[in-house]
C-alpha cells in the first residue's frame, strides 16, 4: 500500500515519521519486485509444463531449466516477498493509523491485502503440499496481477479526489492532480482564489 | 643436400576407420597398449622422426613425420603388415592415407569426435590425448605432431565449450537422463526399475552416472531381479509391492516383456494422495508398452516412451551434425594456416641453419688467407668476406622469408636447403 495522505480536516495533516515512511516504501518496492520474479518463473514454468506435456522437445525445451529449478525460485521469492510485503504492510498502516487516516476500506489497501493473502495461500499451501506446481505457478500470476493493480491505484492518474495537500497556519493548499488545478482555502470557508491549468 | 622434404609431404597420416573398414578388419590391425613403445621404436626405424599411433575400438591410425623424401606410406603399409602378420592386400582396399594439411585436418576432426559413430562423443578426445602422451614418454613426438596434436586437443575443447556439441542428446540412454533432468534435479532421487532387458541397464548405468541416490529392481522372476539388481549396483524389490513402492520412487523405467498395462491411471491415482503432488517420471521402453499413455494427462505425472526417446536422440542428432557442418570449414582452414605456420618456423630454421653454414666457410676462408698478413689487411679481407656473404645470401634470406609469409615456407627451406647444400 503506497500512502496516500489525504484528509478532509486540515488539522489532520501532520509529516509521517521519515524512517517508517521510507521502510514502507522500501519494502513495499521489494515485496513488489520479489512478486513480480516469481511471477516470472512462473511463466517459464507453466511453459516448461506445457512443453513436457505435449511432448515438444524443441529449442526452448533444451533451454529452459527444469520444473524444480523454476518452482524453487518461485517460492523462494514468493516467500521472501510475503514476508518483506508484510513489514511494508504493517509499516503503512502505522503511519496511517498515526496521522490518523481512515484507509481500512480504502480500495489500494483492500487490493493490498488480497495481494498478501494470496501468496500467503501460496507458501502455505505449497508447504504443506495442498497445491500442486502447476496451481502453484497460477496462484503466483494471479497474485502477480493484483501486485500491477495495485500499482495502478497507486498511480496519481487513478486518483478521483485530492492527492496532496498541505499546511501553513490559517490556510491549506489543495493540489488536485486529477483536474490539475490549485484551490486555497481557509478553515471554514472557500477563498474566491481558484487556478486552473 | 638434405634428404628431409617439406613438411606437407612429411606429414602423414594413414590408418583405418570404422568408415573404411569392418571391425573384423580393425581389430585385427589395433595395438595393444602395453606393445606401443614397441611398435612406435620399429616405425622410427624405418625412417621417420616422429610418430604416434592411435589405436581405439572404432579406428587405427599412424600419425608420422618421414625423415626421407620418399613416400612414407608404403613404409607404414610394410610395418602394419609385418607387425601383425596380415597380408597388405587384405587392409589396402580399407587404408587413407592424408598428408599435409589433410593430415592435420583430419586429426582436428578426430580429436574433436566429428568423424567418430556417435557426433561428438566425448571419450575419442581422451584417447588421442592418451596416444599423445604415450608417444611423448617413448620419445617419439617431435615438435611437429606436439603443435599438431595441441591445437588439434585446443580445437576439440572450442567445439564442445564454444559450439554445443555435446549438448544436445545422441542415444536413448542419455535422452532420458536428460528428460527426466528437465523434470528435477537427479541428486538423491529413487529410480524403480521394472522388467530386466538388456536397454534398461543401459539407462540405469546413465541415470546412476547423473548421480540418482538408489535404484530398486522388481521383475517377475525374483531371481532375474536379484541379478540385475546386483549388476547395476541396484537393489532388488517385489512386484506384490509395487504401489507401496509408487508412493516413494520418482522415475518408474518400464521394460518389460509383458503383454499389457502394468500401470494404469488407477495405480498412480491410488497413491496421488500419499505422493503428496511429487513429480513422477515414467519411461516405458517396452514393445507393447507396459504403461497406460492415459497416465501422461494425469497432475504432475509424466510419462515418455520409446519413440519420445528416439525423438529427442534424433534432433540430438541432427543438432550435432549441424555444429558439424559449421566446424568442418574452420578446422580445414585452421590446418592450412597451422602448415603455413610450422612451414615458416621451418624456412625460419632453414635461414639460421644458411647463416651458420655461410659463417662457418667464411671463418675457414679468413683462417686459411688471413695467416701472414697485417692485422690492417687481415680486417679488410674479414670485412669483404663479410659483404660478399651478405650480397650472396640476400636473394636466398629475402625468398625464405617471403615464401613463409605466403605459406611455401617447407618447400622454399627444401629448396634452399638442396642449392647451398647445408644440413
Amino acid at each position: 500500500m503506497a500512502l496516500s495522505i489525504v484528509s478532509d480536516t486540515t488539522q489532520t495533516v501532520l509529516p509521517a515519521p521519515a524512517q517508517t515512511f521510507a521502510t514502507h516504501i522500501i519494502c513495499a518496492f521489494l515485496g513488489y519486485g520479489l512478486f513480480l520474479t516469481a511471477s516470472g518463473a512462473s511463466v517459464l514454468y507453466l511453459a516448461q509444463n506445457r512443453l513436457l506435456k505435449r511432448k515438444t522437445f524443441g529449442i526452448v525445451f533444451q533451454d529452459l531449466p527444469s520444473l524444480e529449478k523454476l518452482e524453487r525460485l518461485e517460492i523462494v521469492c514468493s516467500r521472501l516477498g510475503l514476508l518483506i510485503f508484510t513489514i511494508a504492510l504493517y509499516a503503512g498502516a502505522s503511519i496511517a493509523t498515526m496521522l490518523k487516516v481512515p484507509f481500512w476500506f480504502e480500495l489500494k489497501f483492500l487490493a493490498a491485502q488480497v495481494t498478501w493473502l494470496v501468496f500467503f495461500v501460496l507458501v502455505a499451501g505449497r508447504a504443506m503440499r495442498w497445491i500442486n506446481g502447476r496451481t502453484a505457478a497460477k496462484c503466483v500470476l494471479a497474485g502477480a496481477s493484483l501486485v500491477l493493480i495495485t500499482f495502478a491505484l497507486g498511480h496519481p492518474l487513478s486518483k478521483q479526489t485530492t492527492t496532496t495537500q498541505f499546511q501553513v497556519p490559517s490556510f491549506r493548499f489543495q493540489v488536485d492532480r486529477s483536474i490539475a488545478n490549485l484551490k486555497l482555502e481557509t478553515r471554514n470557508q472557500k477563498l474566491p482564489l481558484e487556478v486552473r491549468a | 643436400m638434405s634428404e628431409s622434404p617439406p613438411l606437407c609431404r612429411a606429414l602423414r597420416v594413414i590408418g583405418l576407420s570404422h568408415h573404411t573398414a569392418p571391425v573384423a578388419l580393425r581389430e585385427r590391425l589395433a595395438f595393444r597398449a602395453e606393445d606401443f613403445s614397441k611398435a612406435l621404436a620399429n616405425i622410427l626405424a624405418r625412417g621417420f622422426h616422429e610418430a604416434v599411433i592411435l589405436s581405439t575400438c572404432n579406428r587405427v591410425e599412424i600419425y608420422c613425420v618421414s625423415s626421407t623424401a620418399d613416400d612414407p606410406a608404403p613404409r607404414i603399409r610394410a610395418f602394419l603388415s609385418e607387425y601383425h602378420s596380415v597380408p597388405e592386400s587384405d587392409f589396402l582396399p580399407a587404408l587413407y592415407d592424408h598428408g599435409g594439411a589433410d593430415a592435420i585436418r583430419h586429426l582436428f576432426e578426430v580429436a574433436a569426435s566429428l568423424d567418430s559413430q556417435i557426433l561428438g562423443e566425448t571419450e575419442i578426445l581422451s584417447q588421442c590425448k592418451e596416444a599423445f602422451r604415450v608417444a611423448a614418454e617413448c620419445g617419439s613426438c617431435g615438435r611437429v605432431l606436439q603443435r599438431v596434436f595441441e591445437r588439434a586437443f585446443f580445437h576439440a575443447k572450442e567445439l564442445r565449450a564454444d559450439g554445443g556439441i555435446g549438448r544436445s542428446r545422441a542415444s536413448v540412454s542419455s535422452a532420458a537422463v536428460d528428460l527426466a533432468k528437465k523434470l528435477f534435479e537427479l541428486e538423491d532421487r529413487v529410480v524403480l526399475v521394472i522388467g530386466t532387458g538388456e536397454m534398461a541397464s543401459g539407462i540405469v548405468r546413465a541415470l546412476k552416472s547423473a548421480g540418482v541416490a538408489e535404484i530398486w529392481v522388481a521383475s517377475r522372476t525374483e531371481a532375474r531381479a536379484q541379478e540385475f539388481a546386483k549388476n547395476e549396483g541396484g537393489k532388488p524389490c517385489l512386484m506384490q509391492h509395487l504401489e507401496e513402492h509408487l508412493t516413494k520412487v520418482d522415475i518408474v523405467l518400464v521394460s518389460s516383456a509383458a503383454p499389457h498395462y502394468i500401470i494404469g491411471p488407477k495405480e498412480i491415482q491410488a497413491v496421488a494422495q500419499k505422493r503428496r503432488s511429487r513429480t513422477l517420471c515414467l519411461i516405458d521402453i517396452s514393445v507393447p508398452r507396459n504403461v497406460d499413455p492415459a497416465i501422461h494427462e494425469l497432475d504432475d505425472t509424466f510419462l515418455y516412451d520409446i519413440d519420445d526417446l528416439e525423438e529427442i536422440a534424433r534432433d540430438g542428432r541432427k543438432e550435432r551434425e549441424a555444429v558439424a557442418v559449421h566446424w568442418r570449414p574452420r578446422l580445414a582452414e585452421d590446418s592450412r594456416e597451422l602448415v603455413r605456420v610450422l612451414g615458416g618456423t621451418e624456412s625460419g630454421d632453414m635461414a639460421k641453419k644458411l647463416l651458420e653454414h655461410a659463417d662457418a666457410i667464411r671463418a675457414d676462408i679468413l683462417l686459411e688467407h688471413a695467416r701472414g698478413l697485417d692485422p690492417k689487411t687481415a680486417e679488410i679481407l674479414r670485412r669483404a668476406l663479410e659483404r660478399m656473404q651478405g650480397k650472396l645470401l640476400h636473394g636466398a634470406l629475402g625468398t625464405l622469408k617471403q615464401a613463409a609469409r605466403e605459406g611455401g615456407g617447407a618447400d622454399a627451406a627444401a629448396w634452399v636447403s638442396r642449392l647451398f647444400v647445408c644440413k
